[in-house]
């Protein structure tokens, strides 16, 4: 008999409890930090290197200007971890369609194999996975320079007697609407995951 | 599904006791007393969950995926696969080191007597190349996985973006 009047304090202090504790969140309103991006402690301003994107119009810093851009480092002649990546873009593009269209994050997958990926090539490939992704081609020489500005690695590697295939940084970086990069996200890659960083940091940079 | 029960009739078929009482034969087989037994016998293995990447049709290679069982007492080679909609097919290995992606060719894969091997995104998997008229990016494909002993093991994958 004695139990009822226990469950009802008990439900009493939880919903409390409950309700304190939604009280402080919306009161302080604390800025979560990222789940799975690491946030450069400050941003890294990224070299400037001729580049043309998959419509052959040149592709510059200029291009990440107002906006957070994800940048993908992959290659068309990759069968597994870039289609993959480009899949899981393209969904987390869609868990932030309800955003306004300057905070839904660009997609920019730079190639590592410039010289089988022209523009033709890479237009052929990248916005068949989100009619928005741009695929971004950087001559040979200048290659080197720009992966060494994110922090990004690909190496050439024989495959059968007459191909190759790249080895290549998998993680996604992040590049704030000034052209820097701001964060790097390591693998395995999730759009829900992508998608919630994205709005931790839009509402990090609106508390600012 | 289909695989599954043709691999287990046919196993059963040739578990069957060799004596002069024919065991009744299963009913949905239409097959002849006299067929020979299926090369399939004693290196069997179970394909589940295969599926192919949807690509661009006119990517150049996608990769397949699939589980496959061992459910036999003697591990299972396998040494290769082969698609007719593909003029190269091979067993390739992603490995992540450092954040960076590497994939290998992989000349062979063993299934240990009652294991299972996944081929999965970012790990093994088929990778098909050379399309003979461009990667299909719907329905399913042909597959056969080629083992050691020289015996073939046909499946199809539908094309997809995740396992099915």
């Amino acid at each position: 008999m004695s139990r009822i009047p226990i469950l009802i304090v008990a439900v009493g202090l939880a919903v409390g409890a409950a309700g304190a504790g939604a009280w402080f969140a919306a009161r302080l309103n604390a800025p979560q930090l990222p789940e799975h991006a690491r946030i450069l402690s400050a941003p890294r301003a990224l070299p400037e290197v001729p580049a043309t994107d998959h419509t052959g119009r040149s592709f510059s810093r200029h291009d990440y200007q107002g906006r957070w851009t994800l940048v993908f480092f992959g290659f068309t002649y990759c069968p597994d971890i870039c289609p993959a990546t480009l899949q899981v873009l393209a969904g987390a593009r869609r868990l932030l369609a309800d955003l306004a269209e300057q905070d839904q994050p660009q997609v920019v997958m730079i190639s590592v194999d410039p010289g089988r990926d022209t523009p033709a090539r890479l237009a052929e490939y990248v916005p068949f996975f989100d009619a928005s992704f741009r695929g971004v081609q950087v001559p040979d020489d200048y290659l080197p320079e720009l992966s060494r500005g994110f922090g990004a690695a690909y190496m050439y590697s024989p495959l059968g007697d007459d191909s190759y295939t790249v080895d290549h940084t998998a993680s996604l970086f992040l590049v704030d609407r000034q052209g820097r990069l701001a964060a790097v996200i390591p693998t395995p890659h999730t759009a829900e995951g992508i998608a919630l960083d994205l709005r931790r940091i839009l509402k990090l940079e609106t508390s600012r | 599904m289909r695989r599954t029960f043709i691999l287990c009739a046919a196993l059963l078929w040739g578990c069957a006791p060799d004596s002069g009482q024919a065991p009744a034969p299963p009913p949905a087989s239409p097959a002849p007393a006299v067929m020979p037994p299926p090369a399939i016998i004693g290196t069997s293995l179970v394909v589940t969950e295969a599926w192919i990447r949807q690509v661009p049709p006119t990517a150049q290679m996608t990769a397949g995926y699939l589980r496959v069982h061992n459910p036999g007492a003697q591990p299972v080679v396998i040494v290769g696969a082969e698609s007719p909609l593909f003029k190269s097919v091979e067993l390739h290995g992603t490995s992540l080191e450092s954040g960076v992606a590497r994939m290998r060719h992989q000349p062979e894969v063993e299934v240990a007597p009652g294991q299972s091997v996944l081929f999965e995104p970012g790990g093994l998997h088929m990778m098909l190349m050379q399309p003979v008229d461009g990667v299909p990016s719907s329905g399913t494909i042909e597959l056969s996985l080629l083992l050691k002993d020289g015996s073939r093991l046909d499946f199809q994958a539908p094309v997809g973006q995740s396992a099915p």
